[in-house]
């Protein structure tokens, strides 16, 4: 294969394979926030010690 | 090879005195062709050159460059798989946080206005589970399906995420900063109109000391406080009988008999959890101390479901009943009314309304038998002369003395009355109405239809909503403004006299929301800069100091106080209070002479045992969680009898169509057993046009009929029109799958001993009754050997007396199991994803049936019939007695819930995860929610109750760390838990000190399906109706 050739079917092939992380599954599927979410305790919260009734 | 010449063959042959051998035809034949061939060298084509033109054009060289980009393309295809990212450990590890283990956190639910107590169980900074907080005076440790639930609405995906503002019928992002500063131009530019600001029930005094604030500030301001289900109705009544005061409390735990009058105590109302608690007590197989449940109601409901006795009655007629009861007292001499009371006839009115005459001599019997220690209790949506009436009928019987003059209900903000509420609408359509404030609440959707509350927004100026998802109310406004969850919320309420309880926030905001009371508080405070995440913590620290901390004559000092109360959840005051209830006897003279002309259909419209008032339209799990009496599930319906149905030739799922003066709906059908006929009951809280990704377009919106000035009540309707309609729609019902015409399969939970039942006259006599002698000693053939089980075995028991089929218990097992919410349609082919369902099971007729309930969930037999047939032994069984499940082993044939009798094993026939509503549950966010201490189990994997193995795992490494022996004391399962009236025990079978242990080996208890000899360890206690002696 010659280096043309070489180069186009690669290049062929990048466009196919961003095409295909797009479509068609991603495309239709319904977005979703990428924000992301930080669990962070609250510092302020007193935690119990026990978990029984009277601190049992 | 030398060529050997013919005649030399010959020759060789003639000469060989051996037999002739020949490998082949041609070889015996002397075949020329072969000849030539082997005497060639190289077969042919071995020695030629290559034919280029025959090679294919496909070169090796492609071959390898092709095979790479499908390596390529698959590797590609793969990275859809969820990168779950790096589990790295803290860098610096929060001091609070023990990586393994949970933390607990004391808080206050505000799922409704009874502010249970709860326990917060956080793993890694995040909630993951929410209990009863057992130090809470009135809950006691218990909380109901939606406190349960409620964790999910922190996680929810659909929650507002930032500030929005409305530009040009379009939201867009605007930072609390701008919305903050056009919100408090607008607020001192009103004027002479009102600012309106609308609120469900107030319970907290803080909160309540804030909106005060607010209308000081900001004078115009008005509050308006309002609750679609609330006890106006009775509490009105209350006033007018002893003149002051609300309905108090009752003590269902020293009532012999209970005469409930469409009220669904037991099921609904903010009470639940106390009332069932107390009702339970009375219904004791241990101490053997039973009421009796009288249930006289429109529809089958929770309660009913439950009575000794019931009678079915549409609930226009009440009234006349009640009267009717009240003369035939006085017929029989058993009361003294000095006032007249009507011409109600028990008799014709029995006839009337056909009930049964021998039932309501019993009812009269017991009630004149059992002075001071009966309660009548009417349901909250009759009419307020019922409730007068039998204010009047527990007067005259001595039955105030149930009434609890210890506990006062405290009223923070009392309810805006509905004139008030109708004033508000006036306001609004006369342009007198400048601001609205919808404060955490939905009036577009709860407000009597008759306000056209929705039009009326186009009136105001400017709407703000404060909340935590879209709903119908912030759509139409000008800002939406989104608030905290209450797990990330500072609070406290006041529901009780003796104690305060408070509620703090276990995790810091997940989004960039604000606490409501904050926004209001930076209203207050007039400068939007001046906002600090901390500034309602710190206001209600305040209030305690200065209104609260006084009041507790502690000695401690105010910040020991408060971290303690924090650490506790509540605070105990001294606070004694001594009601008396002096009924006035003259308003008897106001009540009707004779009853109402009832004509047409009675509608009833109850709030959903699931969704209450639409608030959690958006939670996938009550929306699939069965409606404990029909088992539908992700839908409303209109309940009427099989005589009602028959008569406008309906069936299930048929559609009807209900106009009530100028409003109507069209729903779909339930043909209900035990309704009564020409009434219909609908639950509201579904049919909402905006509630999320889960709740939106689900059910009918029955609210479509809550028109309050054509009602006997805001909820009760009579004279309404109903009429059948062309069409159908499927309603999706979690049991009734199977074929019961066929004679096999006819009255199996009687012949199978699924059901076991008795009286309990039955029971005091012999207490033996159900246990057969024969039965017990006969030997059942087995395939498998028996283990000894010598050391701690785990058994549980379940008190059907007790069990009243709520679901709360289910919906426990959801959240601690990381159950994934499957959807209408897997609900309709049988695949929820329950591990432990309510079974229902009617007896008797449709008209008046009788109805047993039993949980059913993995009975972790002893000789499973799961466990052989398993082919890849992804079933096993522990030493302890559990039936095991390893999931990653698991290759999915089915073959053990083939072989399972109780159908209790749940198969993942999809990822319901990424299945259900477009991978809804798929979200970062909802990750969160995920317990992880339970795997997640994906698509082609079976599973089933664990007994909450990862609590026993868990108690196992406590003991072994604490150098204890385990306990079957140590470990509840969630659904213990969450059992309000302690039907559940779980504990060691071997170990009889437990409490447990009296159940496994009760005299009424019995194993389902014992006949299969595969020994399970979940005991029924059956159960007992507490009839008169004569039906024994």
């Amino acid at each position: 294969m010659n280096r043309k050739k070489f180069f186009s079917s690669f290049g062929i092939g990048l466009t196919g394979l961003m095409l295909f992380k797009a479509l068609p599954f991603k495309f239709f599927k319904k977005k979703v926030s990428d924000k992301k979410i930080y669990v962070k305790i609250n510092p302020l919260a007193i935690r119990r010690q026990k978990i029984g009734g009277k601190n049992a | 090879m030398p060529d050997i010449r013919d005649d030399e063959i010959t020759k060789g042959a003639a000469n060989n005195p051996d037999p002739n051998y020949w490998r082949s035809f041609e070889e015996l034949h002397r075949d020329q062709s072969f000849i030539n061939e082997i005497n060639k060298e190289f077969k042919e084509g071995a020695s030629e050159s290559p034919d280029i033109s025959g090679i294919s054009a496909f070169s090796r060289r492609k071959f390898l460059a092709l095979l790479g980009a499908s390596a390529a393309f698959a590797g590609t295809a793969c990275t859809n798989y969820r990168d779950k990212g790096e589990i790295i450990p803290y860098n610096k590890k929060p001091a609070e946080i023990t990586i393994g283990k949970a933390n607990y956190y004391a808080s206050t639910c505000n799922g409704c206005s009874f502010a249970c107590g709860v326990l917060i169980k956080t793993r890694e900074g995040r909630p993951v589970k929410i209990d009863g907080n057992p130090d809470h005076p009135v809950s006691q440790g218990k909380i109901c399906a939606q406190g349960q639930a409620s964790i999910m609405g922190l996680y929810d995906p659909d929650r507002l995420k930032s500030p929005k503002s409305n530009n040009n019928n379009r939201f867009v992002d605007i930072s609390w900063h701008d919305a903050d500063a056009e919100i408090i131009n607008e607020l001192n530019n009103v004027g002479s109109k009102e600012i309106a600001l609308i609120t469900g029930n107030i319970v907290s005094p803080a909160e309540n000391k804030l909106i005060h604030d607010f209308i000081n500030k900001y004078p115009a301001a008005k509050v308006y406080s309002f609750e679609q289900f609330n006890e106006s109705v009775r509490n009105n009544a209350w006033k007018k009988c002893y003149g002051t005061g609300e309905f108090p409390l009752i003590k269902w735990n020293q009532a012999e008999v209970v005469v409930s009058l469409d009220s669904d105590f037991l099921g609904m109302g903010a009470n639940k959890i106390e009332n069932t608690r107390l009702f339970a007590e009375r219904r004791d197989v241990i101490n053997k101390k039973f009421n009796r449940l009288y249930v006289v109601e429109s529809n089958l409901s929770l309660t009913g479901m439950n009575a000794d006795y019931r009678l079915k009655l549409r609930p226009d007629a009440q009234y006349a009943f009640v009267m009717a009861i009240l003369n035939e007292l006085r017929k029989r001499n058993a009361i003294d009314v000095s006032r007249d009371t009507g011409n109600f006839s028990l008799e014709n009115f029995a006839g009337e309304y056909n009930l049964s005459k021998k039932d309501l001599n019993y009812l009269m019997d017991d009630l004149m038998n059992n002075r001071g220690r009966a309660i009548v209790y009417a349901g909250d949506q009759l009419p307020v002369n019922v409730h007068i009436a039998v204010n009047a009928l527990n007067e005259y019987l001595g039955n105030s003395k149930l009434y609890n003059p210890d506990a006062e209900k405290i009223n923070i903000l009392p309810l805006s009355t509905y004139d008030e509420l109708k004033n508000l609408a006036e306001k609004m359509k006369a342009g007198q109405v400048g601001m609205v404030i919808h404060y955490d609440a939905n009036p577009v959707y709860n407000f009597p239809v008759n306000f056209n509350y929705e039009e009326l927004l186009n009136n105001v100026d400017i709407i703000v909503s404060l909340t935590q998802v879209e709903n119908e109310s912030s759509i139409n406004g000008n800002y939406i403004l989104p608030v905290h969850h209450y797990l990330e919320s500072w609070g406290d309420a006041k529901t009780r006299n003796g104690f305060y309880s408070l509620r703090q926030p276990v995790i810091s905001p997940l989004y960039d929301t604000r606490q409501k009371e904050a926004i209001l508080l930076n209203w207050i405070n007039g400068e939007p800069s001046s906002f600090k995440e901390t500034v309602y913590h710190e206001y209600l620290m305040d209030y305690w100091k200065t209104e609260v901390y006084p009041g507790l004559n502690s000695k401690l000092s105010f910040k020991t106080l408060w971290y303690g109360a924090l650490h506790d959840g509540v605070v105990l005051k001294n606070e004694k209070v001594s009601l008396s209830f002096t009924f006035n006897s003259s308003v008897l003279a106001d009540l009707p002479s004779s009853a109402i002309n009832i004509s047409g259909f009675a509608v009833h419209i109850k709030e959903s045992y699931a969704l209450k008032d639409g608030r959690y339209a958006n939670n996938g799990w009550l929306q699939e969680l069965p409606h404990p009496v029909s088992k539908v599930t992700w839908d409303n319906y209109a309940a009427v009898s099989s005589t009602t149905a028959k008569k406008l030739g309906l069936e299930t799922n048929d559609l009807v169509e209900i106009k009530i003066s100028d409003n109507s709906l069209t729903i779909p059908v339930l043909v209900q057993p035990g309704a009564a006929d020409n009434s219909i009951t609908i639950e509201t809280g579904y049919g909402r046009t905006k509630a999320g990704t889960v709740g939106e377009r689900v059910g009918f919106n029955a609210n479509k009929l809550s028109n309050i000035s054509t009602g006997l009540s805001p909820w009760l309707f009579t004279s309404a029109e109903v009429n059948k309609v062309p069409g159908n729609y499927k309603l999706v019902l979690a049991q009734t799958f199977y074929d019961f015409t066929q004679s096999l399969k006819q009255d199996l939970p009687k012949k199978r001993g699924i059901i076991k039942e008795g009286t309990v006259a039955e029971y005091l006599s012999n207490p033996g009754f159900m246990i057969h002698e024969e039965e017990k000693s006969k030997e059942l053939p087995s395939v498998n050997p028996p283990f000894p089980y010598n050391k701690l075995k785990w058994g549980m028991s379940i008190d059907l007396n007790k069990c009243l089929s709520c679901g709360d218990c289910v919906v426990a097992c959801l959240v601690e199991n990381n159950i994934p919410v499957v959807g209408k349609d897997q609900v309709n082919v049988g695949r929820e994803m329950h591990w432990l369902r309510i079974d229902r099971y009617y007896s008797g007729t449709m008209e008046d049936p009788a109805v047993s309930n039993q949980p059913m969930l993995c009975q972790q037999c002893d000789q499973a019939p799961c466990e052989n047939v398993c082919p890849v032994l992804a079933t096993t069984h522990s030493p302890d007695g559990l039936n095991q499940m390893i999931y990653n082993r698991c290759v999915g044939t089915r073959y053990c819930s083939n072989n399972c009798p109780y159908k209790v094993r749940r198969f993942n026939f999809f990822n319901f995860r990424d299945d259900f509503r477009d991978g809804y549950q798929e979200s970062p966010v909802f990750a969160l929610l995920q317990n992880p201490e339970v795997t997640v189990r994906s698509r082609g994997v079976m599973e089933k109750c664990t007994f909450c193995i990862q609590r026993i795992a868990e108690a196992k490494a406590d003991a072994v760390r604490e150098g204890k022996e385990l306990k079957g004391s140590d470990v509840t399962t969630a659904c213990k838990d969450a059992c309000s009236t302690n039907a559940i025990k779980f504990g060691d079978i071997n170990n009889k000190e437990e409490e447990f242990y009296k159940y496994r080996n009760h005299e009424l208890g019995y194993y389902v399906l014992e006949e299969l000899n595969i020994k399970p360890n979940v005991t029924y206690i059956a159960k007992l109706r507490n009839t008169h002696s004569e039906e024994a």
